[in-house]
């Protein structure tokens, strides 16, 4: 909880700098791969898989934002928000459920 | 971030929320003001206010019609309603595009016909488009702009939730005349009153952005871009052309046939068929013996259906029904949940009473918005007065608050006080808005306490409470309509709310000598200091 005589790394305006990003950006890039898998996972198509996509993204980016502001260590918020995007995007790459 | 989730909670949802402070309070106030989009433009076309609707209606339309556009190939007549004092005609003559159909319109008078000239106005529709695409930068970026200031509050709103152990039992705490305790419990009580509808409007709002936000996703397209409907659009619009309607080449110099006969008798059994009056006729082939008349009407059950839920009829010119047009439906849960947001957002089902209830569900969300910008300085004031950035926020806090409220009431008064036939009118009023707006931030930056507060506060209170008066007074109609008396009542709920703060500045300490900047104000030293601790848990 010290902040006095930190390297660079452990510097509050570096940590929220960087934890503002895995939140954000990191978000954006995990809701995008979960709304893809779910639009494939179900029937829907056309204009109504894009009114789909478009809900699931706002919801999953909202929980995503939440969940990484809720952790309150740096490293294992770093890591959470890299494992759910790898798993995310792999699931995407691979093809399952398309 | 750091400690428990409630302090993570608290941090983000300061910082997620004040950042975006402003514009977001922008947004919620200009948009509340558009629930009432029509009635504000017509409040803003005196011209209009003669117009009485009757009865005939239909044929009034019919007969300019029948004058101006013989030989067309359709003419559509939108009726006078709860939200319309007028009647409007317009025609098509097939193949001419947007523009010529824009000069093919005509505003009546609903009871002798007569064409009325409205004054050019930015009306209803400015602070509408402002509440989702700003103003004087391109669309994309405004409505992106307007997108990431939405996921900021939705994430305010979901973090404020969490961040409160017992939500409800801070919303029925109230301590008034404990400054910080109270502005934080009407900051509590803003927000929980209305939560569905916070929670529905922002999610909702980034759901209609969703085109310019996620341009991944199918072919984007703005606000309110494909994923509209769920089904045919038509409401008997001209791309639903009948076949019958095609088939005829000739093209008769004038009507041979006066259909109009027909139109009362058509709207009766629509009308006795649906339960409400139609609001809309489309005749194709007009004064032929081959005419057709589509007609629809607010006659919406589902809202699930959206913006093709309504059913409509076509009779044929001897008034038998040809065809009903069968109401869309959704056709799964989640485009019906969509279809549901998007109808909720826009209130386009909304009766007066359910219009009313969004109006207070807006203005409550716009209290939120405020109280949360006020609370942001108040919470800091003590250690923080005379800081630059501490500063900053604290004077533009009065400008994009109070100020704006100052603006819209300007840009009402600047609508009636300009000469009617003045050129580029509707531009000097959005540039009268901007103008006071930006006199108003200046104006808080110089004076930042609570004498800058009262200022502003007092000018909007006064600039709304007149406006019913300056309405009879520039109308050329003395005794108001519906439509104007729901604007005037509204202005009138805006001047209480500000008159309210005024007399809340006002009975502040007399020891308001303190200059700006000054690091301790007498004004916080009247907080109980035991209450200090206990609040500084609560709320960032």
């Amino acid at each position: 909880m010290t902040t006095q005589h930190l390297p660079f790394y452990s510097a509050p305006a570096f940590t929220v700098t960087v934890r503002v990003i895995l939140a954000v950006a990191g978000g954006y890039a995990a809701a995008t791969a979960v709304s893809l898998l779910l639009a494939a996972g179900s029937d829907v198509s056309g204009r109504q898989e894009i009114a789909f996509i478009r809900m699931v993204f706002f919801l999953a980016w909202t929980v995503y934002i939440i969940w990484i502001f809720a952790i309150n260590n740096h490293v294992k918020a770093f890591i959470t928000a890299l494992a759910i995007n790898a798993v995310a995007w792999g699931l995407v790459w691979s093809g399952v459920a398309s | 971030m750091k400690g428990s989730l409630r302090q993570s909670m608290t941090w983000l949802h300061t910082w997620s929320c004040i950042t975006a402070g402003w514009i977001l309070f922008a947004i919620f106030f200009t948009g509340t003001l558009a629930f009432f989009r029509s009635e504000i433009t017509h409040w803003m076309q005196p011209e209009l206010h003669v117009s009485v609707p009757a009865e005939n209606s239909a044929e009034v339309a019919y007969r300019y019609l029948h004058a101006k556009a013989p030989g067309a190939q359709e003419w559509q007549i939108s009726l006078p309603g709860p939200r319309e004092e007028t009647v409007s005609a317009s025609w098509r003559n097939g193949g001419e595009d947007r523009q010529q159909m824009r000069s093919q319109r005509a505003v009546l008078n609903a009871s002798t016909g007569e064409e009325l000239k409205p004054r050019e106005t930015a009306g209803g529709n400015f602070l509408y488009r402002f509440h989702f695409e700003l103003y004087g930068v391109p669309r994309a970026a405004g409505e992106t702009f307007v997108g990431i200031v939405s996921m900021m509050m939705l994430i305010g709103i979901v973090s404020g939730v969490i961040m409160h152990r017992k939500i409800f039992a801070d919303f029925f705490m109230f301590r008034p005349k404990k400054k910080l305790l109270s502005w934080i419990d009407g900051h509590v009580l803003a927000s929980v009153l209305a939560l569905p509808f916070h929670l529905m409007i922002t999610f909702s709002g980034l759901l209609l952005l969703g085109g310019t936000l996620l341009p991944w996703n199918g072919s984007g397209g703005g606000h309110g871009g494909p994923p509209g409907g769920g089904g045919p659009q038509g409401q008997g619009g001209p791309q639903r052309g009948a076949p019958q309607a095609r088939a005829v080449q000739h093209k008769p110099a004038a009507p041979v046939v006066d259909n109009s006969a027909l139109l009362a008798q058509v709207m009766a059994r629509a009308s006795a068929e649906w339960g409400v009056p139609a609001d809309r006729i489309t005749i194709k082939n007009p004064g032929t013996d081959k005419a057709t008349f589509s007609v629809s009407g607010p006659n919406r059950v589902e809202l699930s259906a959206g913006r093709g839920g309504n059913s409509g009829l076509v009779f044929n010119s001897e008034g038998e029904i040809l065809k009903v047009e069968e109401a869309s439906s959704a056709p799964n849960t989640s485009q019906a949940i969509y279809n549901y947001m998007d109808m909720l957002h826009q209130a386009r089902f909304a009766d007066s009473v359910t219009r009313w209830l969004l109006f207070f569900a807006g203005i409550l969300g716009t209290l939120m918005v405020g109280t949360g910008s006020v609370l942001w300085v108040e919470k800091r004031a003590k250690k923080q007065m005379g800081r630059r950035g501490f500063e900053l926020v604290r004077g533009t806090n009065i400008g994009a608050i109070a100020g704006l409220m100052v603006a819209t009431g300007a840009y009402f008064w600047t609508n009636r006080l300009l000469p009617a036939e003045l050129a580029t009118r509707s531009d000097w009023e959005v540039r009268s808005f901007f103008i006071v707006w930006g006199l108003c931030v200046v104006a808080g930056l110089f004076r930042r306490d609570r004498k800058g507060w009262l200022w502003q506060t007092l000018a909007a209170a006064v600039l709304f409470t007149f406006i019913p008066l300056l309405d009879v007074a520039t109308s050329p109609v003395l005794v108001p309509d519906t439509l104007r008396i729901i604007f005037d009542a509204a202005c009138l709920i805006l001047a209480a709310l500000a008159w309210y703060a005024v007399s809340k500045l006002k009975a502040e300490p007399k020891s308001k000598r303190a200059p700006s900047g000054r690091k301790d104000s007498p004004a916080r030293r009247r907080r109980p200091a035991p209450e200090a601790g206990s609040t500084g848990e609560q709320t960032a």
